[in-house]
């Protein structure tokens, strides 16, 4: 097994995050300008041009590598700002950027062939074929797999895939379609693609309704919580609707990814790399988690099965699941 | 006209926090702005990464403390001012934040994290979450130093005031517990017999969905939960 | 510049008789110029609809309609896969493309890209363009902004000249037809999961045709009973119709030339007479609007995408 090549990608928001997720045991910090051209563009987060030099000068050394999630869709008119943090990735030495825009890889790939490009899971590309087009096009050399897949369709892509595969081990769960889902812009006119937000905090309103919170996003209420009911984000896809006369959580409960369980599976699999979602959690959180998920890979590579410690404090409603990777999912 | 405060619960906190209701309030306040000021010149980051939400008006309401404080952006240093029950506020806050004194200052000094204290319901948010977001992401890169900026704020007085601090914190957990151990004595037959009430609640509830579940069977809805 | 009506394809799973009819009413009666067909949202619908291909493609062929052939939004697996080579061999007309992994089949001939594929801009407009892309259906959240760079760009400013891809050229015929839903429920996600079949209790695999039941969708309500969203299978769409009735003409000034209506299960074929009437002239802006009121119902419309405003808004 090709175990020891496991490649741990873990989120960083801020300067802060980095520094604990590389002393924590990363091999890989991703993150984002603090702007437009990523997916995680939530207030006071990301990274100034100056921040992004910094972390790659505490990154290296240590023996960490960098990568600049540049993933989200340039609107019509305004490429500007994503071939500028292309540029900018290439000039300052990041090790990766990863992309879901055909444009922007376009771009990547003619202006600065030597960067390499990994593709974006808000690319959406849940088949070998579409890999390939990628590959073939823009010379990817790596894709983040979509949260929806099984294990087995995993194993199946990273056999025919012509380039490396990585996937999701930890953290929020998607369970749309990344990159084409307009539930949150229907809902707030903003969306991941077209404001690299989802159900942005700016529409989220939490209105107390004697002992219980109402939670509203935009003009919609997406749910209702007795006080003390473990929660979940108030993201549309994770709120509790009616349908056919019951009420339910009806695309995903309020929990998080944990596969920590199927890391052997993954490797056997032949994935190359695991990626720990969360670049808008805290630094604490960041230490713990990919701690805890190192410390897994580590068990892992030993040939024993990885026995998760509870991360479940840090999950969404306060519990985890294995996902689409569990096969009652679907 | 405000009355977003619900009382605080009983707590060691409480107790010892009832002293600060006995400052006058120009001297809470003045002490108060100090510590603001000498945060924002260690961190001259936070301020800046909070320039866009200059004007809103945020409500920190620490549960177990018999005051609140209402934080506003500016562009440069955010004001503070404290508030209690009794305490009117000029203007309504855009968001407020509420959990126990030693959840937020773990939350200021990035010990926790955020979304896990808001998950298991420990932290309760209402209104403007982008302002609250936004708060707390620039805090959490700041990597604050409670102590550091009370040697900031207090100068020569600072060992008392760290003292007091740790008090606060450290002190607090002795004295929650003989609180609450009090509590527990006075309220110890109350409590019997709620379990007991509890309990058969659970067990008429959990009737009740059998009866449903039979009524509907075989029905399609096993997966889902009723609100109501 | 001439604008055309598309009728998209039927999203929803309808008895294979009730889905072959209403081909062939849309095919004798209705005026639009393209219409659509081929199975989207889930692959075990297709096999009921597949016998009545033949019969379909010929009375739409008869009746002076192009045919276009739309695969499915979501490729994860060879069942996926295999309806995008089913529609290729089947070369009864242009093939549209929902997923990226259907590209490579279609690369270097004509072929029309739906909008379940992200094209934001122009770079990646003019990239497909330069693979055999003949028309565009933007994404539904676009807003008119992008719409128009989109559709009036001009060949020549588009792309980066400097940095073509070697050997791939903008195609002579310039760049590709631009198509925006006008009517109809807003596709807005897809999953793998079957949201369907969870609603009525049942696995994916074991979901006894759960969206078959509900032939305009599953509505799904919020807690407060305000209408929200519905399920089809794996896909959510909107709960309120997308109407860009009162927008035809700003989406004309943009360079949109045509102009596709999604079927809902209302009169579609006065829904499309009504849209040409509209497009032609031949009937004022709030006469339609009322008439379209009256075939939509009870449920909602919306327009708030392509004003940059929440899409469940109605300007």
């Amino acid at each position: 097994m090709n175990l020891p090549g496991l490649e741990l990608v873990c989120p960083a928001g801020t300067p802060a995050a980095l520094e604990a997720a590389v002393d924590a045991g990363a091999d890989t910090v991703y993150l984002g300008f603090r702007d437009c051209t990523n997916a995680r563009n939530f207030p006071g987060l990301n990274f100034s041009r100056k921040e992004l030099e910094a972390a790659v000068a505490y990154a290296h050394p240590r023996g960490s590598k960098v990568y600049l999630a540049i993933n989200s869709f340039p609107q019509a008119g305004n490429e500007g700002p994503w071939r500028q943090a292309v540029d900018d990735a290439a000039g300052l030495g990041v090790d990766a950027i990863i992309v879901s825009d055909i444009g922007v890889l376009d771009y990547a790939a003619q202006s600065h062939p030597d960067l390499r490009r990994h593709l974006s899971v808000q690319a959406s590309a849940a088949h070998p074929l579409a890999l390939a087009y990628y590959h073939r096009n823009f010379g990817i050399t790596r894709a983040v797999l979509p949260r929806v897949l099984t294990v087995p369709q995993i194993k199946e892509i990273a056999a025919e895939a012509p380039v490396e595969t990585e996937v999701f081990v930890y953290g929020g769960m998607c369970p749309m379609a990344e990159g084409r889902c307009a539930l949150s812009s229907y809902a707030t006119g903003r969306s991941p693609n077209t404001a690299g937000v989802c159900s942005p905090a700016s529409h989220v309103r939490y209105v107390p309704e004697g002992g219980r919170v109402q939670v509203r996003l935009g003009d919609f209420t997406i749910n209702r919580f007795e006080s003390g009911e473990p929660s979940g984000y108030p993201t549309l896809c994770k709120g509790r609707f009616k349908a056919r006369g019951h009420a339910s959580y009806l695309f995903e409960d309020p929990v998080s990814l944990d596969a920590r369980p199927l890391i052997p599976e993954l490797a056997a699999a032949g994935v190359k790399a695991l990626k720990i979602e969360g670049r808008q959690r805290g630094r604490a959180y960041i230490a713990q988690v990919v701690s805890a998920l190192r410390e897994a890979v580590e068990e892992a590579a030993a040939g024993r099965a990885p026995e998760p410690t509870s991360l479940a404090a840090l999950s969404e409603g306060g519990r985890s699941t294995g996902g689409a990777y569990r096969k009652d999912w679907r | 006209m405000l009355d977003f405060r619900s009382p605080p619960p009983l707590s060691g906190a409480l107790v010892a926090g009832l002293p600060l209701r006995l400052l006058p309030t120009p001297t809470l306040a003045w002490f108060l702005q100090r510590s603001v000021d000498a945060f924002c010149r260690l961190h001259p980051g936070v301020p800046e990464r909070l320039a866009d939400y200059a004007g809103r008006h945020l409500l920190l309401d620490p549960s177990d403390l018999p005051v609140a404080f209402i934080l506003t952006l500016t562009n440069g240093p955010p004001r503070i001012a404290a508030v209690g029950q009794d305490r009117q506020s000029h203007e309504a806050p855009d968001a407020s934040v509420r959990g126990a004194l030693a959840d937020l200052t773990a939350l200021l000094e990035g010990e926790v994290d955020g979304d896990a204290l808001f998950f298991s319901r420990h932290l309760q948010i209402t209104g403007d979450m982008e302002l609250v977001l936004a708060l707390r992401n620039a805090l959490d890169d700041a990597r604050v130093d409670l102590r550091q900026i009370i040697g900031e704020t207090f100068g020569h007085a600072a060992p008392l005031a760290r003292a007091a601090l740790d008090a606060a914190l450290g002190g607090y957990t002795r004295l929650d517990r003989d609180v609450s151990l009090l509590g527990r004595a006075v309220t110890a037959a109350t409590h019997e017999r709620l379990e007991r009430q509890s309990s058969e609640i659970g067990k008429l509830r959990a009737e009740i969905r059998e009866l449903r579940t039979q009524r509907r069977r075989p029905g399609p809805q096993r997966r889902q939960e009723d609100v109501s | 510049m001439t604008t055309l009506l598309t009728l998209g394809p039927l999203l929803y799973h309808w008895p294979a008789e009730a889905w072959r009819d209403f081909y062939f009413r849309i095919a004798d009666e209705a005026p639009v110029t393209s219409v659509c067909l081929g199975e989207v949202v889930c692959p075990k619908r297709a096999p009921f609809t597949f016998p009545h291909y033949e019969d379909v493609i010929q009375r739409l062929e008869t009746a002076g309609k192009e045919v276009v052939l739309s695969t499915p939004a979501l490729i994860t697996d060879q069942r996926d896969l295999a309806l995008v080579k089913d529609a290729v061999e089947l070369g009864a007309g242009l093939v549209e493309a929902n997923d990226v992994a259907a590209l490579p089949l279609l690369a270097g001939r004509p072929h029309v890209i739906g909008p379940y594929v992200n094209v934001y801009n122009e770079s990646t407009l003019a990239r497909l363009s330069a693979d055999g892309a003949v028309r565009v259906t933007l994404p539904v959240e676009l807003p008119a902004a992008s719409i128009g760079k989109l559709a009036g760009q001009d060949a020549p400013e588009t792309g980066m000249p400097e940095i073509g891809m070697p050997g791939i050229g903008m195609p002579e015929t310039g760049m590709p037809e631009i198509e925006i839903q006008v009517f109809g429920r807003w596709p807005l996600a897809i999953s793998a999961r079957c949201y369907h079949a969870r609603a009525y209790g049942r696995s994916k695999d074991g979901c006894l045709y759960a969206c078959g039941e509900d032939p305009d969708g599953l509505p799904v309500e919020t807690l407060d009973d305000e209408p929200f969203l519905v399920v089809n299978g794996v896909q959510t769409q909107s709960a309120s119709y997308g109407c860009l009735l009162n927008e035809l003409d700003l989406l004309k000034a943009c360079g949109v030339s045509r102009f596709r209506l999604s079927p809902q299960k209302i009169g579609m074929i006065e829904v499309a007479r009504l849209f040409q009437d509209r497009l032609d002239g031949r009937i004022g802006r709030e006469e339609a609007s009322v008439a379209l009121r009256q075939l939509a119902g009870h449920t909602a419309l919306s327009n708030g995408f392509f004003h940059g405003r929440e899409g469940a808004q109605f300007v």
